[in-house]
């Protein structure tokens, strides 16, 4: 087995700052509307959760592949708590996880750089 | 980078729409003691802000909006006061139907969402100078 048929690091790394970035999103659209009423506050599916590691082999490009497409989907979120004007959201519960996004992201952020440092240690180069 | 640029112009939409309702609030005040200067003509009514749910195209997002300004229709209390220029018949003059406790509450509300939305900017633009920081290392 060699290095690069394993698991992709740097791959899944930015696979995964991609969806912190579209929570974000979504998260920031929940907040801006937290006083609309009838609105219903959404979250995106985890994608890390409950999905193969092993990508289906694709022969036709019409084919459905159950890897990244690229778009994540937005999934309607738990609510807890009704607000008196209509709309469920919780500001607080939207603030706690804009915070868990900010923690993922830099915390990805920092192994990817380490990742990177490592690729150019294995090839020969310094820093 | 696409997304985080959206979430802050999102989050300013918010804002936008947060500094609008406080401005109605802040006027529901100025005129809480507006009274009608004639027999007959009537007190300032309150005004409420009303969100408008709306799907903007270009952020592919739901987006706050002031919507038409709504007018409270809640009966103008009464004070009696014969000697007002305004005093009906009765010596009765109608007040403005604007509670500064209710309006001082709102304003409140409005100031968290608003905040919220402050800190949506501020955490958003956290990570992309944390992004932009993978590219020079």
């Amino acid at each position: 087995m060699t290095v690069t048929s394993g698991f992709n690091l740097p791959g899944a790394l930015a696979q995964r700052l991609r969806w912190l970035e579209a929570r974000q999103a979504v998260l920031s659209e929940n907040i801006a509307n937290a006083d609309t009423p009838r609105y219903a506050p959404r979250d995106l599916a985890d994608p890390g959760r409950g999905r193969a590691q092993l990508a289906l082999d694709r022969r036709s490009g019409a084919h459905l592949g159950n890897g990244s497409g690229g778009r994540f989907s937005a999934v309607d979120a738990a609510r807890f708590e009704t607000r008196p004007r209509g709309s469920s959201v919780s500001l607080e519960e939207e603030m706690l996880k804009i915070g868990q996004v900010q923690i993922e992201h830099q915390m990805l952020a920092s192994l990817y750089q380490r990742s990177i440092a490592r690729l150019r240690t294995a090839i020969g180069r310094k820093g | 980078m696409t997304d985080f640029l959206s979430a802050i112009a999102i989050a300013a939409k918010g804002l936008r729409a947060q500094a609008g309702r406080m401005r109605l609030i802040s006027e529901n005040i100025a005129n809480a003691d507006t009274t009608p200067t004639r027999p007959g003509e009537a007190p300032y009514r309150r005004k409420i802000a009303v969100f408008d749910k709306r799907f903007d195209q270009e952020l592919q997002a739901t987006a706050p909006a002031i919507g038409r300004t709504r007018r409270d229709s809640a009966p103008f209390p009464l004070r009696h006061e014969p000697g007002h220029p305004a005093a009906d018949a009765a010596g009765n003059v109608a007040k403005a139907n604007v509670d500064l406790l209710i309006e001082g509450m709102d304003m409140r509300e409005a100031q968290r969402s608003y905040e919220a939305n402050v800190n949506v900017i501020a955490a958003t633009r956290r990570m992309i100078q944390r992004t932009l920081d993978l590219m020079r290392s």
